[in-house]
This record gives C-alpha cells, sequence and structure tokens, in this order.
C-alpha cells in the first residue's frame, strides 16, 4: 500500500531535501505535494486529502496551535507529524492536547521519520502520539514546579519573559491589570519564586518556555516596544 | 569534487545531503555534525561547504574551501553564498541554487 503524504515547509531547500528522501523511498511513499504554510499548504490539503501530514512548526504556542487547528480543518483524517525545533515539555504537551500524531525533534535522522510514517500508517486508528526527541532532552524534562501552572498563567508567564508589563500582558491577553496581577500572584506561590526575573529563570531552567519562543514575538514585530503592542516605551 | 555538509539539525543534514546525491550522484559528499566540521575540514579538504552560522565556524575556517553556502538560522533562513569569488545573500534558498553553486564550481574545478 502506498501511503501518500504531504509535506508543509516554509524552507524550500529543506522541504526538497525532505521531498527527495521521502520519494527515493520506492513504492511505499507517494509525496502528492508540498508547499510552504500558509494557504498553499491549505488548499493543498483539502484537494489532495493525504494519509499523512508533515509539518515543520517552529512558531510560539499560540501560532502553533493555529497551523494546526487549520490543517485538521482542511484534511480532517490525515495522521498529523510534526517537525519541530522546540524540546520544551509544554510544547510538547500543547501539541499533543490538539491530537497530533507524531512530534518529531530535528535532531530525529532521516530513518526515523520515515519509520514514523509507517508506524503511523500500520495502525490507522492508533491513538497515541509517537514521540521523537533527543535522550537528554526528555532527562532534563519533568513537571517540577511549573506543572503546576495553568495554560492561562504559563500565557501570562511566557509574557513576562518578554518583557511585558501587567499593563501591556492585559492588554496582549484582553484581561483587566488586576487578573494579570492576580495570575502572577498565583504563580510566584505555585512555583515557589518571589519576582518577575526568578519566575522567568525558573521557566527557562526548566525548559518549561523557550528561548525562541520568547524571541519569537520581538522578530515579528509583536514583542514589546513594536508598533503593534499599542505601547511603546 | 568534494562536498561537506555539515548543518544542523541532523534531519535537515540528511535531508540536503540526499538532495545533492540525488541530483548530482558523482559529488564525494559527506556530512558532519558541526562539532566536528573543523576536523573534517582539515582531513576531508571539502571544495564546497554547506554550513549554517550557529555552528561557530571562524571566517578563517571557511577561507579553506573555494566555495561556502551558509544558511543564516539568525536571520530568516536567508543564506550566504561565497561562489566565484562573490558573495551574495539569498532569500530562501532552493536546490536549484545550491545546484547552481555546486554546477558552478564543478566547472571552475575542470578549468583549473
Amino acid at each position: 500500500m502506498t501511503v501518500r503524504v504531504v509535506l508543509v515547509d516554509d524552507h524550500t531547500m529543506f522541504r526538497e531535501g525532505l521531498l527527495s528522501i521521502l520519494s527515493s523511498r520506492g513504492g511505499g511513499i507517494e509525496v502528492v505535494g508540498h508547499a510552504p504554510s500558509g494557504e498553499e499548504a491549505i488548499a493543498l490539503l483539502r484537494e489532495s486529502a493525504p494519509a499523512v501530514v508533515i509539518t515543520q512548526i517552529d512558531v510560539d504556542l499560540h501560532r502553533a496551535k493555529e497551523v494546526i487547528s487549520r490543517i485538521r480543518e482542511a484534511s480532517p483524517h490525515s495522521r498529523l507529524m510534526v517537525l519541530t525545533i522546540f524540546d520544551n515539555l509544554r510544547y510538547v504537551q500543547a501539541l499533543s492536547k490538539l491530537g497530533i500524531d507524531a512530534y518529531i525533534h530535528k535532531t530525529s535522522s532521516s530513518e526515523e521519520l520515515v519509520a514514523i510514517i509507517e508506524a503511523l500508517v500500520r495502525e490507522p486508528a492508533g491513538e497515541n502520539t509517537v514521540v521523537s526527541m533527543p535522550r537528554g532532552s526528555l532527562e532534563r524534562m519533568d513537571h517540577g514546579p511549573m506543572g503546576a501552572l495553568s495554560e492561562r498563567e504559563t500565557e501570562v508567564l511566557v509574557h513576562v519573559a518578554r518583557g511585558l508589563s501587567n499593563l501591556q500582558i492585559a492588554t496582549e491577553m484582553n484581561l483587566a491589570e488586576a487578573t494579570v496581577k492576580r495570575h502572577l500572584a498565583n504563580i510566584y506561590q505555585k512555583v515557589g519564586v518571589g519576582s518577575r526575573s526568578e519566575a522567568t529563570r525558573l521557566a527557562l531552567q526548566e525548559m518549561w518556555i523557550g528561548i525562541s519562543e520568547i524571541t519569537e514575538a520581538d522578530l515579528d514585530g509583536s514583542g514589546p516596544g513594536s508598533p503593534h503592542d499599542g505601547h511603546g516605551h | 569534487m568534494r562536498v561537506l555538509v555539515t548543518l544542523t539539525p541532523l534531519m535537515y543534514r540528511e535531508a540536503i545531503a540526499h538532495s545533492l546525491r540525488q541530483h548530482r550522484p558523482a559529488l564525494d559528499l559527506r556530512i558532519a555534525a558541526p562539532e566536528v566540521a573543523e576536523e573534517y575540514l582539515e582531513a576531508f579538504a571539502p571544495d564546497l561547504l554547506v554550513h549554517d552560522d550557529t555552528d561557530g565556524l571562524e571566517r578563517a575556517a571557511l577561507e579553506r574551501v573555494l566555495s561556502w553556502v551558509e544558511v543564516l538560522y539568525s536571520d530568516s533562513m536567508d543564506a550566504w553564498i561565497y561562489s566565484g569569488g562573490h558573495l551574495n545573500k539569498y532569500e530562501d534558498i532552493s536546490t536549484a541554487i545550491l545546484l547552481e553553486v555546486v554546477d558552478e564550481l564543478a566547472e571552475w574545478l575542470r578549468e583549473h
């Protein structure tokens, strides 16, 4: 049986490289299309309804959720494999909750990628998420005190790590400033710290949030001080 | 013609190497982790290096190769390409561009 695959990756050379690997596997895998993420990919998915979608996701969690939900909507019956550079526990858990079928860190080999495609297809009704991560990252992962944080509190913490003030966080999250303060008080209590910098340091140390997640907003112009944050300095 | 690919992460390193082998099977191509890139530059003496800007290679190391492609992980994955004595920046480099570099260098090697 041939497995019909669609590849979604923003970086042309890498996408073409993965295409080269998957296409060389003989009759087992057929790449029916490939595209950068966005409208082109969504149209391709709607049109081809592949058995497997392999998508690169190296964006913050909020945007990752949007991407996954759009893919799911466009091709609801495809098995969804995410290729990412993120190796923090919160990211793995959040994507797993969104129903992805495989979480593959890009330090995995192409042989592992192929093996996971085959494994997913062998068990089309499988409900487990396959995770391929560097052993070292997995060993460092545990819930620690950060595991007690709710999703909302974690979101506040990411904004804190980005250097946003309470007022800026409130605006960003459509909350009252007092609510942000209450979230912060809960965060301090749950993780046993007394300041924003301690909370940020601990979250980074425990890989609960990643550097890329913090800097991503600055790169896309949505960070503090950007024309979009509505506050300036 | 010798080509060394030291890109990270592994999946991309393998993908680019596979692509090059598929399109230009005559290449003497090796892949290496960035941690051992210096050793490979010394021992394998590649004509072309495909690497990224997070591997810590000094510019002096790049002077040992005739051509190099540097993917800028720190700058939206654009790439610098040094080929034929010229340095150019590319947005979203493709396999076709990489193959152009390979072919130009192969031609130069044939002529010299």
